[in-house]
């Protein structure tokens, strides 16, 4: 025994003698990454200690029940025991409170007791044979060990972790009586001051733990004068720069926040008066807005469900995450988990199997659109603790959910999209927390639908939306070609995305309705036409008409000549825009596809060639953009001859000119020739001068734009 | 970016350090006592929060941006002022302008006639929303809604407003709010992007809209968004060449992504792991997207409800309804764009367009994911770069009028994903031109959108070149008061 003594003595001196040392040089000691397990040992074998300080006291209060011999013999070998296992508990708590770099109060109060006990209980292997000295030091080592397992635990579990329970702590509300000092401006300077200005601490002779030793000030008198900004000390230390010696609070220590400043600042300049609160001050005073931001972050309580099992493994989580599963931790303070997994394609069984790892924290899981059958829903009822099941667009049927029901705390259900019949009305009543289920696009009706809320008053049915007894306008048919200058040869069609739908249209210009030719086979063109086209569609209202308008290539001049030049912006590309065959859109007027006068007229000549053809007609296109003072043009001439310098004039057309307001278009003019047997060709379009009185411009000079003529 | 590069040089140091010294454990135990996180890999920076989960729980998984870029005039969808109606033609009182500045456009205006909306307005719903007659469909989901009518901005032009109010600041290059959140939430569906773009053309005066709106800015380019374009083929080149099938596609990145790993290997690029990260998601898109944008299979009910335009790629109507696929497919962001809402002038022929272009599909949108069971996990916001003036651009006719850009109030609507719905949130003088209640800057938008994502905006922060970035920057406050 008398050996085991010593060896342990010795060994106890030996890491005593180490604590020592590193605590004397705790601000250079890191602890290297092999040694934290040692430090994470901490928790696991403190309780030894605590337990055999315990059972010392014990012993010793019943000593005269046990006989001597024994009494020493077994004291003797718990108080070894307790010494060894205290002084290795508070080396590895030295390591473990270097590793987190926990510096708080709490913890050197936890650190600084510890130690005392490892040394107290090293002090009585020395004093084991002075009974007097003995009992003291033994319940002063046992009274400090009480107190440093419980501060131990409020590092780990809180301080209030005891209490809690008795004291159920509400959460100071604020409200506008509040005085504004106590409520917000004191906690500030407890936080960002009193660490060092308290009543045991004051660094410059300062103390803020109370209000009346506020007042007494430190040094250098009172922290603040009331309404004097400029003389109050502690503004004075705070605006100093950072690395000022004087600056507050120090360098490396928590800084007060732009808010916090300005609202301390605030209520010095308002008088410093510790009782106003905020119902005593004016809604646009600066202290109001400040003080009344620092209450609703005060009483804003962050309202998530609280569970009550476990958190799952991180790494198990991690493994859980694959490129079709994503399993996700709502919230690093809260242990449930919502589980997605997409792709129909991709999904396999063990996707949902696997989730059996984790079956008490999954709380949301969303299976949307995979090929889920009732068979899977056995191990979907697994998940205890499912609140929010996604099954829209699966494959399930109402025989899934007697065995979903299982899931007791199910709260939200979606079907939608799924064969589901309302014979669920039969099993909804397993289901004691259901509180919403989404039945939209099923084989439910509205009548049903009734039937379930009577029965189920809790429960929201959600049907959505079914578009029955509403009008809606169908889209309008498109072409199947954007060209608009077409060959004789091109085929164009009618198409639309819709199925089941019916094309009709005209080409005579008059509005296709219901009984106008229904598009079958694709058109052929062989001069320019109009074709208007309409979509219907059963429950649907037609759409609107479209109108094509196709120009077929004609007779290509051999040369155009400008007479008269556009202007600058809309110069096109020259005489040539004209004979291009590609027409311009009147929404886009500043593309290169158009010519545009306003200040002259257009006016354009062509030359067909030695041994021109027979012209029976010439086309012109002309642009409509009223917002743009786009307009027809007042007249159109067409000149003709042999000699370029003497041509005669043909033929004088006047376009139709707009009345009111109308959309953007392109239209045409054509301009039939008798004996069109000429070489030369001029085209004249005069612009309007004097917009009427309904436009917007009225009174100022129209635009004429042009982007293609053709010869026939 | 470049921390990953600094890691890779460590990463090398330690290789020599542990080749070259004979010692072997010994010294790696010297190190470790002198360096102790020298063996533990990478220290991330102390203030950053771990990536790839939320920072509380929230409500909302994903959002739906339904950007109306342009602007839309507030006092003609949502901000009713009769007082302008019967001030009309009077000139705005300086007391009300203040010191704002004007644009270019209005500047040199020596008079600025007020006028009200010539479309009349009524109150919807249980919570009695103002709704103008150009919006009769959002009009019927007032109560699932959410209107907030102070937004403010500091930008007074559309590109510096559009990329202020989606990246958080005025000039480019900062990262999209999308890529922000896929950032940090990471991509729930990891065979899609997790940050899409739509772009739609309304008939209105249209602005543009460019990439940078759609940026990763300085975080992965595996974040930046991805824009879908309007065609059949709604993500270009996704498909096998002739004569490869699935299986040689995966052999051939298989071996791509070894050849790339040894180039990471010797230079510790980060964009070479996006690469690789990007050719496999690529592979798995080839059937994750056809199954997605696949509109065929649709009730003909939902393309009633979006109304027939969402049968037409590249229209508003369908990128709502691929939106809502996207989004229930797993996409963390949908932001869709639809231009055309700068009405200068010619107001009242162009905004009837604009809003029968949005009107029912993004109505439609909401209604779709109520009847899902997923408008509590999706959130979406419907609105603008800033508002229009209360008073005329350029001479006031009889029956037309224009409004050029205002950046001290303007209306949006969000909807779902945890906010309050049925409710109007905040006050504009009965002018229209100044906010007298519960203003919302737009750095307070961006804070509300991430904490109803779950993200703490000021926790979320990326470190680069020497500074730390947040979305809000150093702003931005939770507008808690629309959080439900």
């Amino acid at each position: 025994m008398e050996k085991i003594e010593r060896i342990v003595s010795n060994i106890v001196f030996f890491l005593l003698c180490l604590l020592a040392i590193l605590l004397v040089f705790e601000q250079y000691v890191q602890i290297p990454f092999w040694l934290q397990p040692i430090g994470r040992m901490h928790p696991l074998l403190l309780h030894f200690p605590i337990g055999f300080v315990v059972l010392l006291v014990l012993i010793n209060l019943f000593r005269k029940q046990l006989d001597e011999a024994s009494y020493e013999k077994v004291n003797k070998f718990l108080l070894l025991l307790t010494a060894l296992t205290t002084t290795l508990s508070a080396l590895m708590g030295f390591f473990l409170s270097r590793e987190d770099g926990n510096t708080s109060d709490l913890m050197s109060l936890h650190k600084w007791i510890g130690v005392a006990v490892s040394y107290i209980m090293y002090a009585l292997i020395l004093t084991y044979n002075k009974k007097k000295v003995y009992q003291i030091l033994l319940y002063t080592g046992f009274f400090s060990i009480v107190f440093a397992g419980h501060f131990g635990a409020g590092l780990t579990h809180g301080m209030n972790f005891l209490m809690e329970p008795i004291l159920k702590t509400q959460k100071a509300a604020f409200d506008e009586n509040s005085p504004i000092f106590t409520s917000f401006v004191k906690p500030i300077l407890k936080a960002k001051c009193e660490s060092c200005h308290n009543e045991q601490k004051h660094k410059g002779k300062l103390d803020m733990s109370t209000l009346e030793k506020i007042h007494e000030g430190g040094e250098n008198g009172p922290i603040w004068i009331a309404g004097d900004l400029e003389q109050s000390e502690l503004v004075k230390k705070v605006l100093l720069p950072l690395d000022d010696e004087k600056h507050m609070p120090p360098q490396g220590k928590a800084q007060l926040t732009v808010n916090e400043f300005d609202l301390i600042k605030k209520w010095i300049e308002k008088g410093a008066d510790e009782l106003i609160s905020l119902s005593q001050l004016s809604k646009d005073d600066t202290l109001y807005m400040l003080a009344k931001n620092k209450m609703e972050e005060l009483n804003y309580v962050e309202e998530a469900p609280e569970y009550a099992f476990s958190f799952a493994d991180e790494d198990l989580i991690a493994s859980l995450n694959n490129p079709y599963r994503t399993v996700a931790q709502q919230s690093p303070k809260s242990p449930a988990i919502d589980v997605d997994i997409y792709g129909r394609q991709a999904f396999q069984l063990d996707y949902l199997t696997e989730l059996k790892k984790i079956k008490i924290q999954v709380v949301s899981l969303n299976l949307a659109y995979l090929p889920i059958q009732d068979d899977a829903i056995g191990i979907i009822s697994e998940l205890i603790n499912l609140e929010k099941l996604n099954l829209n667009f699966t494959e399930v049927t109402e025989k899934s959910l007697p065995i979903l029901s299982a899931c007791t705390n199910l709260r939200s259900l979606s079907l939608s999209g799924t064969k589901i019949t309302s014979d669920i009305s039969n099993t909804l009543g397993n289901f004691e927390n259901l509180r919403e289920v989404y039945l939209w696009n099923t084989s439910i009706s509205q009548d049903d639908i009734k039937t379930l809320e009577a029965g189920y008053p809790k429960i929201r049915f959600e049907l959505g939306y079914d578009g029955a007894g509403e009008e809606s306008r169908i889209n309008a048919p498109t072409l199947s070609t954007n060209k608009t200058v077409i060959s004789k040869e091109d085929k164009i069609s009618l198409e639309h995305k819709l199925k089941s739908i019916d094309i009709r249209y005209t080409l005579d210009g008059s509005e296709p309705d219901s009984v106008s030719a229904l598009f079958k086979e694709p058109f052929q063109f062989d001069s320019y036409s109009t074709l208007k086209a309409k979509a219907f569609k059963e429950g649907w209202l037609p759409s609107e008409t479209r109108t094509y308008s196709f120009y077929v290539k004609g007779i290509t001049p051999k040369k155009a000549t400008l007479i008269n030049n556009p202007a600058k912006k809309y110069s096109g590309t020259g005489a040539k825009t004209l004979i291009d065959n590609v027409k311009g859109e009147a929404d886009n007027v500043a593309s290169k596809s158009w010519l545009g006068y306003r200040e002259n007229s257009f006016s354009a000549s062509f030359d067909l060639g030695e041994s021109a053809p027979k012209i029976s007609k010439v086309v012109m296109s002309y642009g409509i953009n009223i917002q743009q003072y786009i307009m027809a043009p007042t007249s159109i001439e067409l000149w003709g001859g042999n000699d370029e310098n003497d041509l005669v004039l043909l033929k004088k057309s006047i376009p139709e000119q707009d009345s009111k307001f109308s959309p953007n278009e392109v239209r045409a003019l054509s301009i039939p020739v008798r004996n069109g047997l000429f070489r030369y060709y001029k085209v004249v379009a005069h612009p309007l001068r004097v917009l009427p009185e309904w436009h917007p411009g009225k009174g100022d000079k129209g635009w004429v734009f042009v982007d293609e003529l053709f010869f026939y | 970016m470049e921390k990953e590069f600094l890691e890779n040089k460590l990463n090398v140091n330690r290789r020599h350090f542990l080749g070259k010294m004979a010692m072997g454990v010994g010294s790696a135990a010297l190190g470790s006592l002198l360096l102790p996180n020298l063996l533990k890999g990478t220290g991330g920076a102390g203030d950053e929060l771990p990536l790839g989960i939320k920072h509380f729980a929230s409500k909302a998984k994903r959002v739906i941006m339904l950007f109306q870029n342009g602007a839309p005039s507030q006092l003609e969808s949502f901000d009713y002022k009769p007082t302008l109606n019967k001030m009309y033609g009077q000139d705005l009182p300086a007391s009300i302008r203040g010191d704002q500045r004007l644009t270019g456009m209005t500047a040199d205006q020596d008079k600025f006639p007020l006028v009200g909306s010539k479309f009349g307005f009524n109150q919807y719903g249980k919570s009695g929303t103002w709704v103008s007659d150009l919006f009769p469909n959002i009009a019927k989901i007032t109560d699932d809604i959410c209107v907030v009518k102070t937004m403010h901005t500091e930008a007074i032009n559309h590109d510096p407003a559009l990329t202020f109010i989606q990246t958080g600041s005025q000039q480019g290059n900062r990262p999209s709010m999308g890529a922000w959140l896929s950032y940090g939430l990471g991509s729930e569906n990891k065979n899609l992007p997790s940050f899409c773009v739509l772009l739609s053309r309304g008939r209105g005066n249209g602005q543009g809209v460019y990439s940078k709106l759609w940026t990763n800015g300085f975080l992965d380019s595996n974040h930046q968004g991805v824009q879908f374009s309007a065609s059949e083929d709604p993500v270009l080149y996704l498909n096998n060449p002739d004569g490869i099938d699935m299986q040689s596609r995966k052999k051939m990145l298989d071996h791509l992504a070894s050849l790339n790993e040894m180039g990471y290997q010797e230079f510790g690029d980060p964009e070479i792991h996006a690469k690789i990260q990007q050719y496999e998601m690529a592979y798995r898109m080839q059937t994750a997207v056809p199954e997605i944008t696949d509109i065929s299979k649709e009730p003909d009910r939902i393309i009633k409800m979006y109304g027939a335009d969402s049968m037409q790629p590249g229209t508003y109507a369908s990128n709502c309804l691929l939106a809502r696929k996207l989004s229930e497919g797993g996409v963390r962001f949908v932001q869709l764009y639809h231009q055309g809402w700068d009405q200068h002038g010619n107001l009242v022929g162009e905004m009837p367009k604009q809003a029968e272009d949005v009107d029912r599909a993004s109505a439609a949108l909401i209604t779709d994911l109520k009847q899902r069971g997923l408008l509590d996990e999706t959130l979406v916001i419907w609105g603008g770069e800033f508002g229009r003036t209360n008073y005329c651009q350029g001479k006031l006719t009889d029956g037309n009028y224009g409004r050029d850009h205002h950046p001290r109030c303007y209306s949006i609507w969000m909807a779902g994903g945890g906010v309050k719905a049925g409710m109007s949130y905040g006050e504009t003088d009965e002018f229209g031109y100044n906010i007298v209640k519960d203003p919302v800057h737009v750095h307070d938008l961006q804070a509300t959108i991430m904490h109803l994502m779950g993200m703490d905006h000021e926790k979320l922060i990326y470190k680069y070149q020497g500074r730390r970035f947040r979305l809000t920057d150093v702003h931005g406050k939770v507008v808690k008061d629309i959080v439900a």
